[in-house]
């Protein structure tokens, strides 16, 4: 244990009065420039549902955009991104990043399929991967904190390992199960299915949401996250266990990504061993259209959803009116060059 | 908070440009407006929509069955809603999305190129019992609610293949013996395995030519299909013959060939699927033969099963696309010259 031999385990962890270097704007949710952002965001999300539903209007209400069907649709094809940026804001608030997520993904999705096939129960193959994905994010985080690797090569190096795992797992082919299965039925069944007219995918997003909202924002080791990207020498010194925290944010991460591995397979009915590719850089253009900076201490959860909403309403509707779906890579790389320039434009304003 | 006003005024419409600039330079994109209140009662030929959906744009076989598509569109007097597809074929989730995104605009039929069997059944389904006619296209899907599925038989094309490689084999060498090698672009695609099977049946009728090694590009369209014909002249000195089951290991396998200076008067290359450099390719000897199937077929008579499947009749549940081998020697010919360049130089028929 070499790494901070001025801070003994026993040193109870600061309290968030004590937490000196987190002034509150960079606690995510109180910022002005956070509640802006995010208003910005829903803004435009409005104006691009008036848009689509203007051009998909058919001469009855609703307009195609607007019906059930879509709004559900939407919601659907939200869910698996929005769950594992949810997981890669949390990395991206200490200043880290995590390129595996992806591949995480995929390793849970082939083994829950794996399971399936195997006859286990539901249950099983819905436990195994999760725990295995927590352990990979632990494992990132013990690499990170202990070794003092960098997280981008880290994850990167296990972006590339995870994703050979998978392959070898299912020996380069789709894993495939019976889906009238009694163990398997259900599982499909969930995922195509409505609750209340929400699609039950939409709803574990949304539960990952809260529960990673409140967690962030409303406990001591949610601010303990925001410190260590403000100023980790400081958070240090004041006594917060970075191990702790640097290990929760990427097991949080990888646990994420073993849902949304879940979710993907229940979807597509399937254990895809591609599945999941480069989904890592859409959940890190999520959490920064949605406020977070990747030299951290910026972000929230709430921001995120609504990038990833963002995303996925403008997929949505440019697929609806027929547009060439390359346009909608163009849209997208282009706001996120926008929204980081108007941040940069921002902070040199108030550095004024 | 007149500065944050600001902002907020300037991240709002900054965004909004960028979005509607974005959107109003894309040409003119097909109004899905354009159908009114259609009477249900006495359908009529006029007005069908219908929508395309690929594996991937991002591909000229993809690219040939589009413009099928479009010229049968274009005689028929369809609307096409979209033509589309995915980023890559082996993008299922976002095959999922187009298909679900094409149930709610609620076209006359789809014609659909599954990219992978299982995953798409719930979505064609429920295209199906919503109404829509369902054509399927090149890939099998699991389940039978569809109104017609028009398809190359792929196990006759790797067999074509399988008989093409061993005639190079024996015109070069003297006999049709040694070394053979092959690569797959995906495990587990029934469309490629079965092209597999078809070449590693056929093979088995010359008992002079061994398989030795059989490759994987694991999905990628990029480099790996390159890399694994690379690393299979490198690791089997003595290869005869190399035969890759799609158009990506095809081209790979001549990138890899030519960066290699493998001796074309040794070993013999063929494989699915054209492309302007494979037909270049072809005709400098650099390939012995390439498997054409009927892309534009595929999309022509797509489309056009489609309209009768709307108008209520009765269409096969199957229609073989057929297959062909383009040679140096009858790369000239008109029908193979049809096949390659359909738009311009189809003959008699579509």
């Amino acid at each position: 244990m070499a790494d901070s031999p001025s801070v003994p385990a026993a040193v109870a962890e600061p309290s968030v009065e004590e937490l000196a270097p987190t002034p509150p704007a960079a606690r995510g949710l109180a910022g002005h420039w956070d509640v802006v952002l995010r208003l910005g965001l829903l803004g435009i999300v409005i104006i691009l549902a008036a848009y689509f539903a203007i051009r998909t209007w058919t001469g009855s209400w609703p307009p195609i955009f607007l019906t059930t069907d879509n709004i559900q649709n939407i919601g659907r094809q939200m869910a698996v991104y929005g769950v594992i940026a949810v997981g890669e804001t949390f990395v991206i608030i200490t200043a880290g990043i995590d390129l595996s997520v992806g591949s995480v993904l995929g390793v849970s999705g082939v083994v829950a399929a794996l399971e399936l096939l195997n006859g286990w129960p539901l249950i099983v193959a819905i436990i195994t991967p999760l725990i295995l994905a927590t352990a990979i994010g632990l494992f990132n985080g013990l690499l990170i904190d202990t070794q003092r690797l960098p997280p981008f090569i880290v994850t990167l190096g296990m972006l590339g390992v995870l994703r050979g795992v998978t392959q070898l797992l299912g020996s380069g082919k789709e894993v495939t199960f019976d889906p009238t299965q009694a163990n398997a039925s259900g599982f499909l069944a969930f995922a195509g299915n409505t609750f209340l007219g929400v699609p039950n995918l939409f709803w574990i997003l949304l539960a990952v949401s809260v529960v990673a909202g409140i967690f962030l924002h409303f406990t001591r080791r949610g601010q303990y996250i925001y410190a260590l990207g403000s100023n980790l020498e400081g958070a240090r010194r004041a006594g917060v266990n970075i191990r702790a925290t640097t290990l929760t944010v990427y097991a949080i991460s990888g646990f994420l990504a073993g849902v949304a591995g879940i979710m993907l397979t229940a979807r597509t009915s399937l254990g895809d061993p591609l599945a999941g590719t480069g989904y890592e850089l859409d959940a890190i253009a999520a959490a920064v259209l949605g406020g977070a900076s990747l030299f951290g201490a910026r972000g929230s959860i709430a921001g995120t959803f609504l990038g990833v909403l963002l995303v996925q309403v403008l997929a949505n509707g440019i697929d609806l009116i027929g547009v060439q779906p390359y346009w909608q890579q163009v849209i997208e790389g282009s706001l996120l060059i926008f929204v980081v320039w108007v941040d940069q434009w921002r902070k040199r304003r108030l550095a004024q | 908070m007149k500065r944050h006003t600001r902002l907020f005024v300037v991240t709002i419409v900054g965004l909004a440009a960028i979005i509607a600039a974005s959107l109003a330079v894309t040409g003119s994109p097909r109004s899905v407006a354009a159908q009114h209140v259609r009477s249900h009662a006495g359908k009529t030929l006029h007005g069908l929509r219908m929508e395309v959906i690929v594996k991937t744009v991002n591909s000229s076989y993809w690219t040939t069955v589009i413009n099928g598509a479009k010229k049968a569109a274009r005689q028929f007097g369809v609307q096409a809603l979209n033509y589309t597809g995915a980023n890559s074929e082996a993008n299922i989730a976002g095959q999922i999305a187009l298909m679900e995104d094409a149930i709610a605009k609620h076209p006359d039929f789809i014609v659909l190129s599954p990219t992978s069997a299982n995953p798409l059944d719930g979505v064609i389904t429920k295209a199906y019992k919503a109404g829509i006619k369902m054509i399927l296209i090149d890939s099998a899907a699991t389940t039978n609610n569809y109104q017609s599925f028009l398809a190359t038989n792929n196990h006759e094309g790797g067999c074509f293949a399988a008989n093409a490689l061993a005639a190079a084999i024996k015109r070069k060498t003297g006999k049709a013996a040694g070394a053979v090698a092959y690569a797959t672009f995906l495990s587990g695609v029934g469309s490629l395995g079965q092209r597999d099977k078809g070449f590693t049946d056929c093979i088995a009728h010359f008992p002079g030519l061994h398989i030795v090694r059989h490759v994987d590009a694991g999905g990628d369209q990029a480099t790996k299909p390159i890399s694994i014909a690379a690393n299979t002249l490198t690791g089997v000195p003595n290869l005869v013959g190399y035969f890759a089951d799609n158009l990506y290991t095809l081209e790979g396998a001549l990138t890899a060939f030519k960066e290699h200076g493998a001796n074309m008067n040794k070993i013999s290359l063929d494989g699915f699927d054209p492309s302007t450099t494979l037909v270049t390719g072809l005709k400098q000897h650099k390939v012995d033969g390439i498997i054409l199937q009927d892309p534009y077929q595929m999309g022509y008579g797509g489309v056009a099963y489609g309209i009768l499947a709307a108008a209520g009749l009765r269409v096969p549940k199957n229609l073989d696309t057929g297959v062909s081998v383009a040679t140096p020697a009858n790369v000239n010919s008109p029908a193979i010259q049809g096949l390659l360049f359909p738009d311009t130089k189809r003959g008699l028929g579509f």
